[in-house]
């Protein structure tokens, strides 16, 4: 299968591999997984005290579409405050990463890692950043 | 007549194949988890003999076209029965209207079947990295001990069926055949390299 340039780009030189201490102060972590295609996806965020994403990680296993739409995310979230990072939809990471249809799902994971990793950053701070505003 | 038979008892004639059978009538197995392998081979065998496209070289089209439909559904089943991660997934999918491994269940967010996939895939990257086959050999160990396991609970499961006990067996089992298969990758890259 041919890899659009910006995939293989992301997928060759992965931006912010790694992550953060689960349980340290400020760190929300995202798990989401497919079994079908054995893609398993972390993806971490690191929130400031005015509640803005000022860095994020993530470690994903499986295909060069699964990789790059993480490895994207990760960059797209940064500087976002959390109600913004919520707004990402999977159609936009398909279309930056001209991901073909079979791949879409790649993005819809990468998706729910960044979803996953807010609702367990807003749950670990108890809730206080979001629903108080 | 036996559901699924291919053959009229009476005259001999084969019947058009029904869509509506399930993969286990159309090996005339009783429908279940557990399956005895031998009598599942012997049922192929059987049934595939008995509608063999040669046997029929001389009828009509429509009954030639019958034979090769018949042929094609039985090894279809024996190949989905005669795994039995497919075989549960089928039966998943036969109590609860869609399969545990398809993208229609949505991402996956069990945290500890996922911690382990994690684990697993880093240890296997460690091992690959300096090219330890010790490692990588035990590491294909573990996860068939781990499939023996999981086909173990899935049978005793099956016996009273709930989605939310069935499907993460199902996930994980999924998951370390794609191990399994990353395993073997590794080691053929290093047989050419």
């Amino acid at each position: 299968m041919a890899y659009s340039e910006k995939v293989i780009d992301h997928y060759e030189n992965p931006r912010n591999v790694g992550g953060f201490g689960k349980e340290d102060a400020g760190v929300g972590t995202g798990m989401v997984g497919a079994p079908a295609c054995g893609d398993v996806m972390r993806l971490q965020i690191k929130v400031n005290e005015q509640g803005i994403i000022e860095d994020a990680k993530f470690k994903t296993y499986g295909c060069g579409s699964a990789i790059a739409s993480s490895s994207l995310v990760t960059e797209w979230v940064k500087g976002k405050t959390l109600d913004e990072a919520m707004t990402i939809k999977n159609s936009q990471i398909a279309e930056e990463l001209e991901l073909p249809p079979v791949k879409i799902h790649c993005s819809v994971l990468a998706e729910d890692a960044i979803k996953a990793a807010i609702e367990d950053y807003r749950k670990k701070s108890g809730a206080s950043s979001s629903e108080t505003h | 007549m036996e559901a699924g038979a291919a053959l009229c008892p009476q005259c001999g004639a084969l019947q058009p194949f029904d869509p509506s059978l399930s993969l286990f009538a159309i090996l005339g197995l009783a429908e279940g988890f557990v399956i005895d392998p031998a009598a599942l081979r012997s049922a192929a065998l059987e049934r595939l003999r008995a509608v063999h496209p040669d046997r029929f070289a001389q009828a009509d089209g429509r009954t030639q076209r019958q034979s090769l439909e018949w042929t094609t559904r039985l090894n279809e089943a024996q190949a989905v029965l005669g795994d039995p991660l497919r075989r549960g997934d089928y039966l998943f999918s036969r109590h609860f209207g869609q399969s545990a491994l398809g993208e229609e269940m949505g991402s996956l967010r069990d945290p500890e079947v996922l911690m382990r996939q994690m684990e697993r895939r880093e240890a296997l990257e460690e091992a690959a990295a300096v090219r330890d086959q010790a490692a990588l050999e035990r590491l294909r160990a573990e996860a068939h001990a781990e499939e023996k396991q999981i086909e173990e609970q899935l049978a005793a499961s099956f016996t009273a069926p709930e989605a939310g006990r069935i499907a993460p067996l199902l996930q994980e089992w999924q998951y370390l055949r794609k191990f399994l298969a990353e395993i073997d990758q590794y080691e053929e890259r290093w047989d050419f390299a």
